[in-house]
């Protein structure tokens, strides 16, 4: 009973980034035919950040990983449908993108000050896992592809 | 375009030339990524077969040169485009992409490409109103995913009208992205805290999370990373200081309402 709840409350949450995503390719002008797919490699890129984040893996990797993820399947995604990745990449990353770390630096800087600078490393290293994990799956494709398409 | 008076080059390069330049100025003002400018020009302008195909790209100009340095008979294009406005647009990139492979695949002549890419201009956006609801939605959509319950996804939902509303009467007329940012976020902030005092057992920390998602900075953040990557260090860090400009006024809009409501509820 408690993994059924535990399992409707992960799916609800993926239903969230879902639409999040796909609603967030609304605003930066999405084609309405790729709406559901942006939609999706947000949901993915969340669906994979709660699981090691259950796993109970170090958040840099929870973060390299969810990024790794989202790239691959936007890359996939745009080669299946010929459109460039950053119509599937941008609503999928910025799910990922550590908005609570900043807000967490600038509310430690008002009411706890001693935590501040750990915040900050804290964001600044979920930042930087994001980067990598771009970087990565970009880098792979490029060399696999080398001069066949643009991604 | 150009007119160089008998000099004219002969149609078809120029023709490809203001091909390339029209897709290049299209997808720099909708928010691309610069290798993909720059990748796209280049293999338009090959088309021609000419030896010297320059392209030079920024976020805010392109300067490209078609030319055959070895044959005199054919006169040099050169032209520089300034980029003034730019408003993110995925799709205007996707048209154009799609576009420059049919022309690149012989499919369609110049002639329609650059008709076709004129249309891509003069598309309208989506209606003002659903991006909005769009916006709306997403900020529920995380007050979902970061793990809130029906009381901070109402309550997200109430901060973002509240940042929309604010951004319909004060941000629009400002056109600067720095005092957009940290306005919204001030309005944020001020409606969490709100929120909470009527709601104790909200929990504020998610719904102003949530509330400011939307104007996080992940279009510059993610082009600043791919641009790097490809070498283009210029765009990357004119990307990257995007982001920071807006992660900064992000921080202060927060700090400042946050201090704002607790020096006004002091004085009540």
């Amino acid at each position: 009973m408690e993994f059924v709840k535990e399992l409707l409350v992960f799916l609800f949450k993926l239903l969230g980034a879902f639409a999040s995503g796909a609603a967030l390719g609304y605003v930066f002008q999405v084609p309405r035919r790729y709406l559901v797919s942006s939609g999706l490699s947000a949901a993915i890129g969340w669906a994979v950040y709660l699981l090691a984040g259950q796993a109970g893996w170090n958040l840099v990797w929870v973060n390299y990983a969810a990024t790794v993820c989202v790239a691959l399947t936007s890359q996939i995604l745009a080669r299946k449908m010929h459109v460039p990745a950053t119509v599937f990449l941008i609503p999928g990353i910025i799910p990922l993108v550590p908005g609570g770390g900043m807000y967490l630096i600038v509310w430690s800087m008002l009411y706890d000050a001693s935590a501040t600078s750990a915040y900050f490393n804290e964001t600044l290293q979920m930042a930087g896992a994001i980067a990598l994990g771009i970087f990565t799956v970009d880098t792979v494709f490029r060399v696999a592809f080398r001069r066949k398409g643009r991604s | 375009m150009t007119d160089h008076g008998q000099n004219r080059p002969p149609e078809p390069y120029q023709l490809l030339y203001d091909a390339a330049m029209l897709a290049g100025t299209i997808t720099l003002e909708s928010g691309a990524e610069i290798f993909r400018v720059e990748d796209t020009m280049r293999r338009i302008m090959g088309l021609s077969g000419l030896p010297s195909v320059e392209v030079f790209a920024t976020t805010t100009g392109i300067f490209a040169t078609l030319a055959d340095h070895s044959d005199p008979s054919v006169p040099s294009i050169t032209q520089v485009r300034r980029i003034t406005s730019r408003a993110n647009n995925l799709s205007r990139i996707c048209q154009v992409n799609e576009v420059s492979r049919e022309l690149c695949a012989g499919k369609i002549p110049p002639e329609e490409a650059i008709r076709r890419l004129e249309e891509i201009r003069t598309l309208p956006p989506y209606p003002k109103r659903w991006v909005m609801a769009a916006i709306l939605l997403s900020t529920m959509g995380f007050a979902v995913l970061f793990g809130g319950g029906p009381g901070e996804i109402l309550g997200a939902g109430a901060a973002c009208i509240a940042m929309q509303a604010a951004g319909i009467l004060l941000t629009e007329r400002l056109d600067n992205g720095f005092m957009d940012s940290l306005l919204k976020t001030v309005v944020i902030a001020l409606a969490t805290d709100f929120c909470c005092v009527l709601f104790p057992a909200l929990n504020g920390q998610t719904i102003i999370i949530s509330a400011i998602m939307p104007l996080v900075p992940g279009l510059p953040i993610t082009n600043a990373i791919r641009d790097t990557l490809q070498g283009d260090y210029n765009a990357g860090l004119s990307r990257a200081a995007e982001a920071f400009v807006i992660a900064l006024a992000i921080a202060v809009g927060s700090v400042a309402g946050m201090g704002l409501f607790r020096l006004l509820s002091g004085l009540l």
